[in-house]
């Protein structure tokens, strides 16, 4: 991508120096972006939840209409990040499987039952074939039928017995 | 209790809880939430006075109350796995609960009350909540999505009964093929006991004399094997003639039906399933119940037949024999069951590889120009090979299973003749046993081992059927959404149209239109303007009710469209989709598709009025060019014209127009518009367009903006408002002026 490209459209990336997350008494966030005179409530949501979690968010107002990104949330400071982690908390919920204790399929769907970092956790998937969410070799996520994402960091570092039960669908 | 423990940890006992501090909640339903993650379980109860959240954390209880009294306004939030309910207090919002997707019905719910209770229009301890639970009470299990039958609790039998009722007028047949099929069980397992008299009462007697003096019987008894052989064909062929006609039928009778059903949905309730999976249903799920029901249950009834009558048949001629042959076969079972579960699996996978490559290719091929204009052949080459390199190692591993372990079966299989020969020449030569007996034992004990053999495969086949069984009710079960009210009438519209302060949303949780009200009169002309995904054509189909509204009404001329009869409606509505679809066939036929028959005559003047004549005429075929998927590739702008003819030609009381010539150019928009205006002059047309200049008939202008109504009046008032109306027309007057100038620059 060339300079032309660049010209053509700015994003406005967040930084700790044009902008201030803070929250109401309410745990409600909030974001004032005085060049922008800017301060309201904002909420979040992730451009590349399957591999950025803390960098790429778009922070959005009421509307849903974006007034800027943040590229990388490492860069503001850390009780910032923290109050943005407590929000994206409340956006995404996407259990990381540590293990699987049971996959039953029965007509057409599969009822999973898995140890998370959430703890013992049981859902139901429709169809796992077009439910698995492949983003690389060895990552995956699993979608249920209420659209919550579980992930799999690593199905080649899952214990054998928990591989086995999902081999078949790889 | 124990099979719960497995599902769900023991839950703590709120309700108790809250019932002993405040006494009766109206309703209540549990939580959990991520917090700092953890998922903490707590409980939602609405009592008369207040909204109580309980949560159990580190081992104690924590309690929120919210006075309703002060509760203003409820929100209801459905993200990623995630379903929040905020509420304003004293003017401030703040986040009420939140808890895991399969709960976001219950949340809702409870929004959609509160709200009520905020409005005045409920009192608390009126509100009914409906528990929507997304998991089996029974079992614990989710349910699947949109339906509350629990596949897992559903009993097999009810299955069966419902099976069989669906296939009742193919019962004889099926019956009938099944004792033909017993049948020619019995005799094929007759010719053993002939062979065995032959074989003692002639062939082995070495008193020729005897032999000749009995010729006549020997004769009979070869008539009497040709004749049981010859049974055995005309049974087979009736049986396979009968089966054959009844399995089709069938099959074409549980099509139909589904077919049918299908059609009875909703937009809504098609469109929770993807096309490819209610093809399958229609046509896999169907061929594998007819198949099971007229080939593999006649198969296990001769199966069993067989196993039952040669069992019988050894053990009565010798049973001490019978046990020395049957010896192995608890080996060979075994055998044959670890083979099937080595199999099994691979089967499955090799199966959703092909499935995989199936889909690969069809996209590849759906996508072409995308890949041939990006040049990518290559990579999609890398992509399918490796695809099909998945599948092919994937079958070389079931096939070598097999062929690694079948040779052992089959020798197994050998041994209990092995046995039978140590055992029977022993027992010949001392005169105990006839050859004729031994050739008759021989016969079957290979006939045992198919049953034995077959078995093994009976588990996997019974869950695939079920599963294909399951499938098609779960079709069946949906109740069509949009479905004509009892009363529902037939009438002639007139053409008026008035919206009512609708509510709307795709998702009944997040509306897409909320509070739209709009009347048009017969013979005016509404246009809808409003940004790229405002609800345009969302307002549209609630006019045809593909959907129906949450709130409000829309009746026409004053009848609710829930009270007239739905192929009533449409078939005086013409419309033009925004996505202009053409069946595959001729021009002709996707002309004449809402009227069948329409004369050459009306269809000639519809395509005229639509502009179409002139390029149809430079087809090939005329009006009879095959167009669509197969045939002749019309541009953008003729298939859009070839709508607009397809819904003037049925004469519509209703025309609606979605962006219909959006892919035209302006010369060619402007004769289409002008043939539609004088059309148009006694019936009721809305048409939505981006383009102002389409809009310029129109005798009042609708502008959404953020789900409702922003703007409505005509041209001429609108642009003197001064809104967004007012902004859009001069943006595009600006683009115009711009491109006339450039076109000709002395005109600065
Ligand atoms: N079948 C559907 N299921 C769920 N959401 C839908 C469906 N159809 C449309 N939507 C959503 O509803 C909103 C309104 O869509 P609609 O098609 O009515 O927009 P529109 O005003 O016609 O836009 P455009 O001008 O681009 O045609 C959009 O946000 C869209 O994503
Ligand atoms: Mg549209």
């Amino acid at each position: 991508m060339d300079q032309s490209f660049e010209n053509a459209v700015t994003v406005f990336y967040l930084n700790p120096e044009n902008c201030r997350f803070y929250m109401t008494e309410q745990k409600i966030l909030m974001c004032s972006i005085p060049t922008l005179s800017f301060d309201a409530r904002v909420f979040l949501a992730k451009a590349f939840p399957f591999e950025k979690n803390e960098e790429y968010l778009s922070v959005l107002n009421e509307e849903k209409q974006e007034v800027g990104m943040i590229r990388d949330l490492a860069v503001f400071p850390e009780e910032t990040a923290e109050l943005v982690r407590s929000e994206l908390e409340k956006r995404y919920f996407a259990p990381k499987i540590k293990k699987i204790v049971k996959v039953n399929e029965r007509f057409g769907f599969s009822y999973w039952e898995v140890e998370t970092d959430f703890g013992r956790l049981s859902f139901t998937v429709k169809d796992i074939q077009r439910s698995l969410i492949r983003v690389s070799e060895e990552r995956l996520f699993v979608v249920d039928t209420d659209g919550c994402r579980y992930e799999i960091e690593n199905v080649n570092e899952l214990d054998r017995k928990s591989y086995s039960k999902i081999q078949l669908y790889l | 209790m124990k099979r719960k423990a497995s599902w769900e940890n023991e839950p703590f006992p709120f309700e108790e809880y809250f019932v002993s501090a405040h006494g009766k909640a109206v309703f209540h339903f549990p939580i959990s939430s991520n917090f700092c993650l953890s998922l903490i379980e707590g409980e939602v109860f609405l009592a008369e006075d207040a909204l109580y959240r309980l949560e159990k954390r580190k081992g104690e209880v924590l309690e929120r109350c919210f006075p309703l009294e002060k509760i203003e306004e409820a929100r209801f939030y459905g993200y990623t796995g995630i379903a929040v309910c905020e509420i304003r207090v004293e003017g401030l919002w703040l986040e009420f609960c939140r808890s895991r997707g399969k709960d976001k019905k219950n949340i809702s719910q409870l929004v959609r009350i509160v709200n009520e209770i905020a409005d005045g229009s409920l009192q608390a301890k009126d509100a009914v909540f409906v528990p929507k639970s997304s998991t089996c009470p029974r079992c614990h299990r989710p349910y699947a999505p949109g339906s509350q039958v629990c596949h897992h609790c559903d009993s097999k039998k009810r299955f069966s009964g419902r099976l069989l009722a669906m296939v009742r007028p193919q019962l004889l047949g099926i019956l009938l093929s099944m004792i033909l099929f017993g049948a020619t069980t019995l005799f094929n397992l007759v010719i053993p006991m002939i062979q065995r008299n032959l074989v003692d009462g002639f062939l082995q007697n070495s008193d020729i004399e005897y032999a000749v003096s009995h010729i006549s019987s020997m004769v009979l008894v070869v008539l009497s094997m040709a004749l049981v052989r010859v049974l055995i064909v005309i049974f087979s062929v009736c049986r396979n003639n009968l089966l054959s006609r009844v399995s089709n039928k069938t099959v074409v009778k549980m099509r139909g039906d589904i077919y049918r059903h299908i059609q009875t949905l909703s937009v809504a309730g098609i469109s929770r399933h993807t096309a490819g999976d209610l093809i399958s249903r229609v046509s896999r799920d169907t061929e594998e119940i007819s198949n099971f029901l007229t080939h593999q249950l006649p198969n296990i009834l001769e199966q069993v037949l067989t196993l039952l009558f040669v069992g019988t048949m050894l053990f009565s001629t010798d049973w001490r024999l019978a046990i020395f042959i049957l010896l192995p076969m608890p080996f060979v079972a075994i055998l044959f069951r670890v083979i099937w579960r080595r199999t099994q699996k691979l089967y499955r996978r090799q199966w959703f590889e092909s499935a995989n490559a199936d889909t690969t290719l069809h996209d590849i091929f759906q996508g072409v120009r995308v890949v041939k204009v990006y040049g990518t052949e290559k990579s999609e080459i890398a992509k399918y090979d490796k695809v099909i390199a998945n599948l092919r190692d994937v079958s070389v591993r079931s096939e070598y299973v097999w062929s690694s372990l079948m040779p052992y079966a089959n020798f197994l299989m050998q041994v209990g003749n092995f046995i039978l020969l140590y055992y029977a020449g022993t027992h010949i030569l001392e005169g105990q046993m006839t050859i004729g007996e031994l050739t008759m034992f021989t016969s079957y004990v290979s006939l045992i081992y198919s049953p034995l053999r077959w078995m093994a495969r009976v588990p996997r086949m019974l869950q695939r059927t079920m599963t294909s069984v399951s499938k098609v009710f779960e079709v069946l079960d949906e109740e069509p959404d949009v479905s004509d009210a009892e009363n529902a009438r037939e009438m002639t519209i007139r053409g008026e149209i008035e919206i009512d302060s609708i509510y709307f949303g795709y998702d009944e949780n997040e509306n897409v239109l909320e509070n739209v009200s709009v009347s048009i009169h017969p013979g005016e002309m509404l246009g809808i303007v409003g940004r790229s995904g405002v609800g345009k054509s969302t307002l549209i189909n609630l006019v045809m009710r593909l959907y129906d509204v949450n709130k409000g009404a829309i009746r026409i001329d004053g009848v609710d469209v829930r009270d007239i009869a739905q192929h009533s409606l449409r078939s005086q509505i013409g419309v033009v989709l925004q996505e202009t679809f053409l069946f595959s066939g001729t021009v002709y036929e996707n002309l004449v598709y809402a009227k069948p028959d329409a004369t050459y005559e009306e269809v000639i003047r519809a395509a005229k009025l639509a502009n179409a004549h002139s390029f149809i005429m430079k087809l090939p075929d005329g009006y009879h060019t095959v167009v669509g998927e197969k045939g002749y590739t019309l541009s953008g702008g003729e298939r859009q014209r070839v709508a607009i003819a397809r819904a003037v030609l049925h004469d519509p009381k209703i025309l609606i127009l979605d962006e219909a010539t959006s892919a035209l150019d302006t010369e060619t928009e402007k004769l289409v518009q002008d043939a539609l205006a004088k059309l148009c002059q006694n019936r009721t047309t809305i048409a939505i367009a981006h383009r102002l200049s389409t809009l310029r008939n129109a005798t009042k202008l609708l502008v959404l903006d953020k789900k409702s109504v922003a703007e409505i009046g005509t041209h001429e008032e609108l642009l003197k408002q001064g809104g967004i109306y007012h902004d859009l027309v001069m943006a595009q007057r600006q683009m115009s002026a711009i491109k006339k100038t450039k076109k000709n620059p002395d005109s600065l």
